[in-house]
């Protein structure tokens, strides 16, 4: 049963309610982006250079006029790599858009940072206010801001897709939330929206760790209700009990399949062409699962550092949860028994239970259960479980300050009420009533922290930048990073001849390989025109026996088309091509997978292209659905409102 | 009784809503002991690290006990190491008795001794609940157990020191205090021998410190707590702490050696009780100490609020209960108990350390700042009581998180990996240096890794396969102190033939080359307990006959050229075997076969 107030009628005026509280937990949440605020860059963070460097590419695509790109020109020493097709974009969306203001790819990058930060406090605030009321939203806020493992993914790891994904998880929550309290229209539409772009932000954290939580956390609201009804319910009524529920069950199965629809052009691409790429290469080498549990004493350990992981004990990071957050969520326990509200304290106790399990599953101890677990390796490291144990803390934290304004008589219902405090009292003194206790907790909760607020800001060495291709093909060959290679290699590049091109001072302007050219005058190839994905040469074939090589590993897209050569006007080559006469098909060479294209015998043009499949036409078609039945559903919603 | 009560309902009514009022209350209690026992996660956490800490007393628990279990149960059994037991200073015999079962039924040695520190920590904690669950209530007595589980002084005594008879005194003495409440009714004879038995156990931790925690006892009984005073549970008390101390001077024979430390050469000065100053080091004389020696913010701080509190409030109920066991203490009281062990550790109280003779049951004056800590986390916790309002969350939350995150910086031991054994290789100056780990590498020639430049490279001997003449033999000692010493020790390494005779000979001083980046770090620089990793290369000479020899190696004065006696050998020298081999033509030179060696395919163990 919802036990919730009916939404509080708004005023007709123009006035943007401002929650202080939510104000508050921004403000507050500024410390956390002062490192970013210094000049410089930590360059050293272990991430912190490839996602400058897939921001830089991601932006070369968008200004190539690729909306929604899929391969990577310039990984793999010049040779590309489908990157986008099988990581999640949407950081380097509100990357690229930032830059477009202005701002150079690093400065980019630090603001998508600096905004995940106070996007996530939002984020966290709103989930909690909903559930506990709006001090619980503000220490949950703080909480979930200030954690370790949060700043560590931000300053040692530099982990740009997972601080993003950060600001999409307390949302994800709500939504579903919301889905089984108080399903309706909007919250289906906002929580599949929230989903894509949670997925978006992280695959791994979206689909690998959220999604089966966002599925236990159904399960276990839907299974509480359901011995809720069976309480209440006699037993002829039992039945009409368990259909309601099933009835329940369709919101959220609704709002994620409308979630996963809008996903379909990442989505289906990542799960129907993931093993066109060496995934030894994800899931191997220094990625390879099983080396990198933290062991009990680390997770209570005030040690702190830059280095990096490694086996064994001694590693050179921190992976503690955080004395504050721990505290805290040992005292919620005490706190949870005595929340009013059933839906919160039940959700509330979800995530004390996930905390506990996911702390153990980052342990050795836990080793035999992630053997069992498919797919496990794709999470690479235990502790990429921090994300889960932030969550869990920061919700537990919560619930210490909505058993306060229980005790004082204000039930936690009435906190819920919409921007109520702010109505009923002037703006300008809404400050005031934040209790004096509740403002210690914060700062508490910041101090706790404090130490752990740095960055190793530096100038960059010449195999990191200044941004550019060249620092982009010495940061490849120093560091083994964004040298992925696709299935069709056998053999994976330590170098280039396209690399060395740059290094020497030149650029790509083509990518065909003159070295497979025979000798003899038989074959002739010159280029037109070249970009992230296509380039088009003209070629000349004394026989039918001649081929072109490309130095571009061969993937599913990768086409070939062969067009008439016009021979008018003889000054403009591309003026020159005429009709389609074939679409040859591609071969590879043996080790390094290269794009080996037979030409016909004469003069013609011929073009590489990276198309999208049947799997991603199929994947665009199904987000096109999804996006319009969203849209409709926005529509028909407020005409119907309108009506009524 | 049922029957009874089922004829009188009137009384059957009454016990029911006696048992639902008491229900709730047993709840928040238990409720509140789990909390106390699940926030000393933070404490006993470094204790899971998979190996031990570098702390002052070294290995010396774990050789105790590796001997104990090697000897078995026996009523003279004392520990060897060091070579004389105190039985009034020194760690008492109760957590190596406690250890016991831990090893016999599988955990080695060091995991013993982990687990009976990791159970004082947790011991400690529910003792100080339950000591003070009554005066305090559930949530005044957990904020006092976390304040004294999270008192630098508890924290250095485990991960600095290594005292782990002190260790587990600590943790018992608050079950000492909690038997002896009045609860524990005269007459009542299961009571008494149980406060006969915790007392007789806390002399068997550490009998010096268990004098004044029976003079604590006493104070409590007779001034702090408003109840009449429970002489039968002193007399318990002093009973058991004087069976527990005839006990130890039984078994050592009656003999006390004298301390090798001079107790009046270690008062505090007062800044140090208040100082945030955490380190590694030893105790010295002056105010250099290298040692933490504050009471630490939460107690001082939380015992100011209280004082805060309790002055000008006006009594209230809590102070009337008509339960003795739940009314609260004599804060004035408290307070000037807390400040007495805090005076006696100033350099002022020396002469009445003199008079008394009372410096004979401590090592150091500042000892006593358990007892301080104790009273001092008492006094945190009737903060709590005092004001109702810093019961409920969330400002019992921010009580909470301020006192772990006081001490959350000193949680990180300095740690080693370093497996033990059962006895250290070679000791010296009465376990104050000893020897625990060797190794033996071979510089490899510049030419056998095909390089004309030389290199840093180097093969285990294991892996190198025969020593030869012209090889440059690393020698690599591990060395641990356990008291600081006052001079540059120097190293003797001589490789004898098998007639005894020095064919070469090496004599550094000990820890030449034991810095950063193989800079000095000399004995007189060593902090009681860190592992120091000392590297001393020995040409083998050209000419060297094929056969058996032997490494010899010692410490001698510099000054003086005596030599320090190793203990238990008489020549004052530690020997190894050694096997050198021969350079004859026919023969691969040593340097080609480490080339082959490091060019050949992976051996077996990797297959």
């Amino acid at each position: 049963m919802n036990t919730l107030p009916a939404r509080v009628p708004s005023q007709r005026s123009i006035r943007i309610p401002l929650d202080p509280y939510l104000v508050l937990t921004l403000i507050l949440s500024l410390f956390a982006i002062g490192p970013l605020l210094q000049p410089g860059y930590y360059w050293g963070a272990h991430d912190a250079r490839s996602h400058v460097y897939f921001l830089f590419e991601f932006t070369q695509s968008i200004q190539d006029g690729i909306l929604w790109p899929r391969w990577g020109p310039d990984w793999a020493f010049g040779y590309g790599y489908p990157f986008w097709n099988i990581y999640g974009p949407l950081a380097y969306y509100v990357g690229a858009g930032v830059h477009s203001l202005g701002l150079d790819v690093v400065s980019a990058v630090k603001v998508v940072f600096g905004l995940s930060v106070l996007g996530s406090a939002a984020a966290m605030y709103l989930f909690m206010r909903r559930l506990l009321g709006r001090p619980a939203g503000l220490v949950a806020g703080l909480v979930y801001v200030y954690v370790p493992y949060h700043l560590f993914d931000l300053y040692v790891r530099a982990a740009l897709s997972e601080a993003v994904s950060f600001v999409f998880i307390p949302l994800v929550l709500w939504g579903f939330f919301e889905l089984i309290v108080r399903p309706r229209l909007n919250v289906v539409v906002g929580t599949a929206l929230a989903y894509a772009g949670l997925v978006l932000s992280s695959n791994a954290v979206g689909l690998l760790l959220m999604t089966p939580t966002i599925g236990l956390l159904v399960v276990w609201l839907m299974l509480l209700r359901l011995r809720d009804e069976r309480l209440k319910a006699s037993e002829r009524a039992l039945g009409a009990a368990f259909k309601r529920l099933v009835r329940s069950s369709v919101p959220p199965a609704l709002s994620l399949g409308l979630g996963i629809g809008l996903l379909g052009m990442f989505l289906l691409p990542l799960i129907l062409e993931y093993n066109f790429v060496r995934v030894d290469q994800w899931t191997g080498g220094r990625y390879a699962f099983g080396g990198d549990f933290v062991y009990f004493f680390q997770l209570f350990s005030p040690r702190w550092g830059f280095g990096a992981s490694i086996p064994g004990p001694d590693d050179e990071v921190g992976f503690q949860l955080g004395l504050v957050p721990v505290a805290l969520f040992v005292l919620s326990f005490l706190a949870v028994p005595r929340i009013a509200e059933p839906s919160g304290r039940r959700t509330v106790r979800f995530f004390q239970v996930m905390v506990l399990v996911v702390a153990f599953l980052m342990t050795p101890a836990s080793a035999w259960v992630w053997r069992t677990i498919p797919l496990s390796s794709l999470a690479q490291f235990p502790w990429r479980l921090g994300v889960l144990t932030t969550t869990g803390l920061a919700v537990a934290a919560g619930a210490i300050v909505a058993c306060e304004t229980d005790d004082r008589g204000v039930s936690a219902s009435r906190q819920n009420t919409e921007y109520g405090l702010a109505e009923s009292i002037p703006s300008s003194y809404a400050l005031l009533t934040v209790d004096l206790l509740l403002v210690i907790l914060t700062a508490l909760i910041i101090l706790g922290s404090y130490p752990y607020l740095r960055a190793e800001v530096r100038d960059p060495n010449p195999n990191e930048g200044p941004v550019s291709l060249t620092a982009l093909f010495r940061y490849q060959q120093s560091s083994d990073e964004m040298t992925g290679s696709t299935a069709w290699t056998r053999r994976i590049p330590g170098w280039s001849v396209l690399a060395e091109q740059v290094i020497r001072g030149g650029s790509i302007d083509t990518k065909v390989n003159y070295t497979a050219i025979p000798s003899g005058q038989v074959l002739g190839v010159h280029s037109v025109e070249m970009d992230s994905v296509h380039e088009l040469v003209w070629v000349y074939a004394a026989d039918g026996q001649q081929s072109v090589t490309f130095f571009i590993p061969y993937y599913p897209g990768w086409k070939a088309y062969v067009y008439e050569d016009l021979r008018e006007p003889a000054d403009d080559l591309k003026g020159r091509v005429g009709r389609l006469v074939g679409t040859p098909d591609i071969q590879t060479t043996e080790y390094e997978g290269w794009i080996v294209v037979e030409v016909p015998q004469g003069e013609h043009f011929l073009e590489v292209r990276f198309e999208d499949t049947p799997v991603r036409v199929a994947g665009k078609w199904v987000s096109l659905v999804s996006l319009l039945a969203l849209v409709a559903a926005v529509i028909g919603r407020r005409l119907m409102r309108g009506r009524r | 009784m049922f029957v009874l009560l089922a004829q009188e309902p009137a009384a059957m009514y009454n016990l029911v809503i006696i048992m639902a009022d008491c229900l709730p209350r047993i709840r928040d209690a238990l409720a509140y002991l789990l909390l106390t026992l699940a926030l000393t996660v933070f404490a006993v956490a470094p204790l899971a690290y998979p190996g031990y800490v570098q702390a002052h007393s070294g290995f010396i628990p774990v050789y105790n006990l590796a001997s104990l279990a090697q000897a078995g149960i026996e009523t003279g059994w004392v520990p060897s190491i060091p070579s004389s037991y105190d039985p009034v200073r020194g760690d008492g015999l109760l957590p190596y008795y406690l250890a016991w079962p831990v090893v016999w039924m599988g955990a080695t040695p060091l995991n013993a001794v982990k687990a009976v520190l990791a159970l004082g920590f947790l011991g400690g904690a529910a003792g100080v609940f339950v000591w003070l669950r009554g005066p305090l209530g559930p949530a005044g007595a957990a904020l006092a157990a976390l304040v004294y589980t999270y008192l630098p002084y508890r924290l250095a005594t485990v991960y600095v020191r290594g005292g782990w008879g002190e260790a587990f005194f600590l943790a018992l003495l608050p079950w000492g205090l909690a038997v002896a409440e009045d609860h524990a009714a005269p007459g009542r004879r299961g009571w008494i021998a149980l406060t006969t038995t915790v007392w007789a156990l806390l002399g068997l931790c550490q009998p010096g410190l268990a004098v004044w925690a029976f003079l604590l006892l006493a104070a409590w009984q007779l001034l702090i707590r408003r109840t009449r005073t429970n002489y039968a549970a002193l007399f318990a008390a002093l009973g058991g702490m004087a069976a527990a101390l005839a006990l130890g001077l039984l078994i050592s024979g009656f003999s006390i050696p004298d301390s090798p430390i001079n107790f009046f050469d270690h008062f505090l000065y007062p800044a140090q009780i208040f100082s945030a100053y955490w380190g590694f080091g030893a105790s010295r004389p002056g105010w250099e100490d290298g040692l933490a020696l504050g009471l630490g913010f939460a107690a001082l701080g939380l015992a100011m609020l209280t004082t805060f509190l309790a002055t000008g409030r006006a009594r209230t109920d809590a102070d009337h209960l008509p339960s003795a066991a739940n009314r609260l203490p004599d804060l004035r009281w408290l307070s000037l108990v807390t400040l007495v062990p805090i005076l006696l550790m100033l350099s002022p109280a020396a002469l009445l350390w003199q008079l008394t003779g009372l410096h004979y049951t401590l090592s150091y004056p500042w000892q006593l700042l358990s007892l301080a800590g104790l009273c001092l986390s008492a006094l945190a916790g009737a903060a709590v009581r005092i004001d109702q309002r810093l019961a409920r969350l969330p400002a019992y939350a921010a009580l909470v998180v301020l006192t772990l995150l006081s001490s959350y910086s000193y949680l990180q031991p300095r740690f080693t990996e370093l497996e033990p054994g059962t006895r250290p290789l070679a000791a010296w100056d009465g376990y104050g240096l000893m020897l625990l780990d060797y190794d033996l590498s071979v510089d490899v020639p510049p030419v056998a890794a095909g390089l004309s430049e030389p290199t840093s490279g180097r093969l285990s001997l294991a892996d190198y396969g025969m020593l030869g003449p012209g090889d440059t033999l690393h020698v690599s000692l591990t060395w641990q102190a356990t008291r600081p010493f006052d001079r540059d020790l120097k190293l003797f390494l001589h490789l004898l033939d098998a007639s005894g005779q020095v064919v070469t000979q090496v004599d550094p001083l000990a820890g030449a080359e034991a810095g950063p980046a193989g800079t000095e770090y000399l004995t007189s620089h060593w902090d009681p307990g860190e592992l120091i990793l000392d590297d001393v290369p020995l040409i083998i000479p050209l000419g060297v006959s094929p056969g058996a020899y032997r490494l010899a190696l010692g410490l001698y004065d510099g000054d003086t050229l005596e030599r320090l006696p190793v203990v238990g050998r008489e020549d004052g020298q530690v020997e190894f075997e050694l096997e050198i081999g021969d350079r004859d033509g026919s023969k691969e030179t040593a340097s080609e076969r480490s080339y082959l060696r490091l060019s050949q395919p992976a051996t077996e163990h990797q297959q």
